[in-house]
């Protein structure tokens, strides 16, 4: 089977029509230009993906007002390419299977008759959501803009922000079926031409069929996939995507999501919301209460299951006369206890998201009327574990990232068991073990505990407290190569 | 990965072959809160333990709050571990709050009491030692049931705390405190004595005491007690606990009472009290030598005086200066001809500032003891004399 074009274009239309399963969004309109000669050109183009007004007036209109008087076919195919469209981009192929992704990428095409070549006319149009305030990053102080579907837009979003010519970007199509465009950005001489290359190799390398999302981009360029903490960042937020680009690190954009990758990533980053900067410097001291409630969200159930297990004698006497007069009568022991809440939270959770709004309500009656004060009535739970259990939820939201959020969760159920187990002593063999799993992750060739461990002094100024922007160290280390 | 695999199924037998040990549930433990210890036939003790109810605490229905069990064995070890015939749970030593041991055990001795309660390696060493006065038993005061505090262990815990702080003539002693007494050369140890004020112990052991506007009976520290090595030899009156607690420097607010010069008394708070001792030679034997400043405020007069003249304020410093010079006397006097125990410490004070002379003495320092000559250093101060110039009781005396 042959790939290029034929001369014949009613054998080329039908050879498109049969390609495309006779798809009915496929629009096809042929004209006679230039009686005389009686030149046949057809025009192709999907419905919805390209701009109807503009294939009618710089394409359909010049194409029949201009060529009246064209003397020869040649001339005619010249005018066509050359004079009569007036639109942008004009390029020609000769090749079948660049047609179908220049037509289904919104391109318009034209075919001739006689002629073993189609042009294509750059008109994508589509309806697209605006600029909008980012959902899932809500600031108070800060820009209200946030990522779009559309790579173009997005790029733009970051050329708008940073105007330098060192801002490079590549583009590279990745997904044998769904040709997504993937480009990279960043800042030529502050990035780390090592992490750029890396970046490079690693998106050249993926060989799959659909990219639908920059997740799949994540999970194929993150250094290790069996770590519960994210080596890849995330954001909705041209300013936070903006500012990781001024630090000399990369960031990657995929078409058809706001979400914009940023590589490397090192734990730190994940406790930094935008606003830590845009607000007051006493705000800096919200990241240490961040870090705090790391330790609450990774710890809350562990640690209460080891005291009221293992080491009730640490307990205030009161205190412990109280707790002890909360358990009585409660059928589990403490650590199922703490996996039943746990769960039902998780379920709550869970279902919140996915839910339809409408029925939010109806959710939020079950889970805290039913599930919090009737199972502590009917003596399922105690009134101390809900309450634990409710702070470390809250606490593991005050973690700006979802992404390490879920790495927490997932570990606080390791530690439970370790806590119910061994009591402080397994909490702090489950601490240790997670802190040399930290040490020993890298995120393009930069490890994880970056600020903390390598310790760099002259980053502390921006780590876990941030101090007045003006006294941050101008010469603070960023992702330069170490020369 | 094989090596992996393996590394990960060895941890996990570890951790399921070390099971939940000493793993226990709050509610599959009996909280003790005070403990006691009696005398009975001759060389058994009875071992009391008030133990705690903990929904009644918080929830309260017609169970009492805390339920005392008890059980008579041996040794101490023997009778916790027969207790558990008795009680449902397993009994949780660690919040003790007091320990009360009965005279007549503490005038046998006291070190294998201790003993157990120092080795067992779950028990904190911050609950007082107390003695049970006027023949009561440990298990009658630790059964009595207390307003305020609905676990009476923590309200005599409170009550003692307050009182140390407050009222001279307590003194709360720490298990901890106790054990370097008794463990320290030339230094023995004293404690506060309990009794149940009120009569009819037996009614007050019931519901009924707290059910009523007053009490049938109320549990009180009372006196300290005097020990020599580990057994007690007898009781101070209030005059010697009071100057006790000024001779450590254990005063940090208390009442005093001084005689007015036209007769009548007037009251001063001291706001502080501090007590100084040194071990110095004199004429080539040791002598100890006490000096106490004290600072007070007037707080209630009850005679004719003017307090408006500096004479007067001198004359009442010395006053006060003397009488406390005279309860500090009578403690003395209590420690070397009463009882012949140092209590007060003078033995270790001539340890550590004459250390030559010590090892002279040490081997007879029971005979030597009595003997010792002490010197008075009293330094007393009005600072304030209240909101009133004058005692309208002048007023009303004149007219």
């Amino acid at each position: 089977m042959t790939n290029t074009i034929y001369h014949n274009l009613d054998k080329n239309l039908s050879k498109i029509k049969s390609d495309l399963g006779n798809s009915s969004d496929l629009s096809i309109r042929k004209i006679h230009v230039n009686v005389q000669k009686s030149l046949l050109v057809a025009i192709l183009y999907m419905e919805g993906l390209s701009d109807k007004d503009l294939i009618e007036t710089s394409i359909i209109k010049s194409l029949l007002e201009k060529n009246k008087d064209a003397l020869s076919i040649g001339a005619i195919l010249d005018n066509v390419k050359e004079k009569n469209l007036t639109i942008p981009k004009i390029s020609e192929v000769s090749d079948y299977s660049e047609l179908y992704t220049a037509l289904l990428s919104g391109e318009t095409l034209l075919l001739v008759d006689g002629y073993n070549k189609a042009l294509m006319a750059n008109t994508p149009k589509w309806e697209a959501r605006s600029v909008d305030e980012p959902s899932t990053e809500a600031v108070i102080r800060g820009p209200k803009e946030g990522f779009v579907e559309n790579i173009i837009v997005n790029s733009a979003l970051l050329r708008r922000r940073i105007k330098d010519k060192n801002l490079w970007l590549e583009t590279k199509e990745i997904g044998s079926v769904t040709k997504t465009s993937v480009s990279f950005m960043y800042l030529k001489d502050t990035a780390n031409d090592g992490v750029v290359n890396e970046v490079r190799n690693k998106l050249s390398q993926i060989n799959t069929d659909a990219i639908l999302e920059s997740g799949f981009i994540e999970e194929y360029i993150e250094d290790t996939h069996y770590s519960p903490f994210p080596t890849v960042f995330n954001s909705e937020r041209p300013d936070v995507i903006a500012a990781g680009i001024l630090e000399g690190r990369v960031a990657i954009l995929i078409d058809g999501t706001p979400f914009v990758l940023l590589v490397p990533a090192l734990f730190t980053h994940f406790f930094q919301s935008p606003e830590d900067y845009y607000n007051r410097s006493d705000f800096g001291l919200i990241r240490f209460l961040r870090l705090f409630c790391l330790f609450i969200a990774l710890l809350g159930p562990s640690f209460f299951i080891a005291l009221t297990t293992f080491h009730q004698e640490t307990i205030p006497t009161i205190l412990l006369v109280s707790l002890a007069a909360q358990r009585e009568g409660v059928p589990f022991p403490a650590l199922l206890e703490a996996f039943l809440m746990e769960i039902t939270f998780e379920i709550l959770r869970e279902a919140g998201i996915r839910m339809p709004r409408m029925v939010g309500q109806a959710l939020s009656i079950v889970g805290a009327l039913v599930i919090g004060q009737a199972a502590v009535e009917a003596g399922f739970v105690s009134a101390a574990m809900v309450i634990v259990v409710a702070i470390t939820a809250i606490s593991s939201f005050v973690i700006p990232s979802y992404d390490l959020a879920i790495a927490i969760r997932l570990l606080r159920f390791v530690i439970m068991i370790l806590a119910a187990t061994f009591g402080f002593f397994g909490i702090i063999v489950g601490l240790l073990a997670i802190l040399l799993h930290l040490a020993h992750l890298r995120s393009f060739q930069t490890p994880y505990m970056t600020n903390f461990g390598p310790f760099i002094f002259r980053n502390q100024k921006d780590n876990v407290f941030r101090f007045p922007i003006p006294s941050i160290n101008k010469n603070k280390k960023t992702f330069k190569p170490s020369k | 990965m094989k090596k992996s695999i393996s590394i990960a199924i060895l941890l996990l037998i570890m951790i399921f072959s070390v099971g939940c040990w000493n793993q226990r549930e709050l509610n599959d433990l009996a909280i003790a809160m005070a403990v006691g210890f009696d005398d009975v036939n001759d060389n058994e003790i009875e071992l009391s333990i008030q133990v705690v109810q903990p929904e009644e605490i918080t929830d309260p229905s017609y169970f009492t709050p805390v339920t005392v069990y008890s059980e008579i064995a041996p040794t101490i070890f023997e009778g916790f571990r027969k207790m558990t015939t008795e009680s449902p749970r397993k009994i949780y030593l660690p919040h003790f709050r007091i320990a009360v041991i009965s005279e007549q055990l503490a005038r046998k001795g006291i070190n294998d009491i201790l003993d157990m309660l120092i080795r067992d390696h779950e028990l904190r060493s911050d609950f007082y030692i107390l003695i049970a006065r006027d023949g009561y038993t440990a298990k009658d005061i630790i059964s009595i049931m207390t307003k305020l505090e609905r676990i009476p262990a923590n309200k005599i815990f409170s009550s003692l705390k307050v009182s140390d702080a407050a009222w001279a003539p307590t003194t709360a002693v720490l298990l901890d405190e106790l054990l370097i007494g008794l463990a320290t050369d030339g230094q023995e140890v004293a404690l506060t004595g309990i009794t149940i004020a009120g009569g009819e112990k037996e009614k007050a052991k019931t519901k009924k005491n707290v059910e009523r506007m007053d009490r049938i009976a109320t549990i009180s520290t009372k006196g300290i007690s005097v020990f020599k090595d580990d057994k007690l030899v007898g009781w101070l009156n209030e005059d010697e606990s009071k100057g006790y607690s000024y001779i450590m420097d254990e005063v940090q607010s208390t009442i005093g009472r001084i005689n007015c010069p036209n007769g009548g008394e007037l009251v001063v708070e001291i706001m502080s009290a501090e007590a100084d001792k040194t071990a110095n030679i004199k004429n080539g034997k040791p002598q100890i030598e006490i000096s106490i400043t004290l600072n007070v405020n007037i707080g209630e007069v009850a005679c004719i005086i003017d307090l408006t003249d500096e004479e007067t304020i001198q004359q009442l410093e010395k006053n006060m200066e003397e009488q406390l010079e005279k309860i500090v006397k009578s403690t003395v006097h209590a420690a070397q001809h009463k009882f012949n125990s140092d209590f007060l410490g003078f033995g270790n004070l001539i340890y550590k500032n004459q250390p030559k002379q010590w090892e002279k003495l040490k081997d007879n320092w029971d005979e030597e003891f009595p003997k010792l000559s002490v010197k008075y250093n009293m330094k007393g101060t009005i600072n304030l004399t209240g909101t009133m110039e004058q005692s309208f009781f002048n007023k009303i005396k004149e007219e």
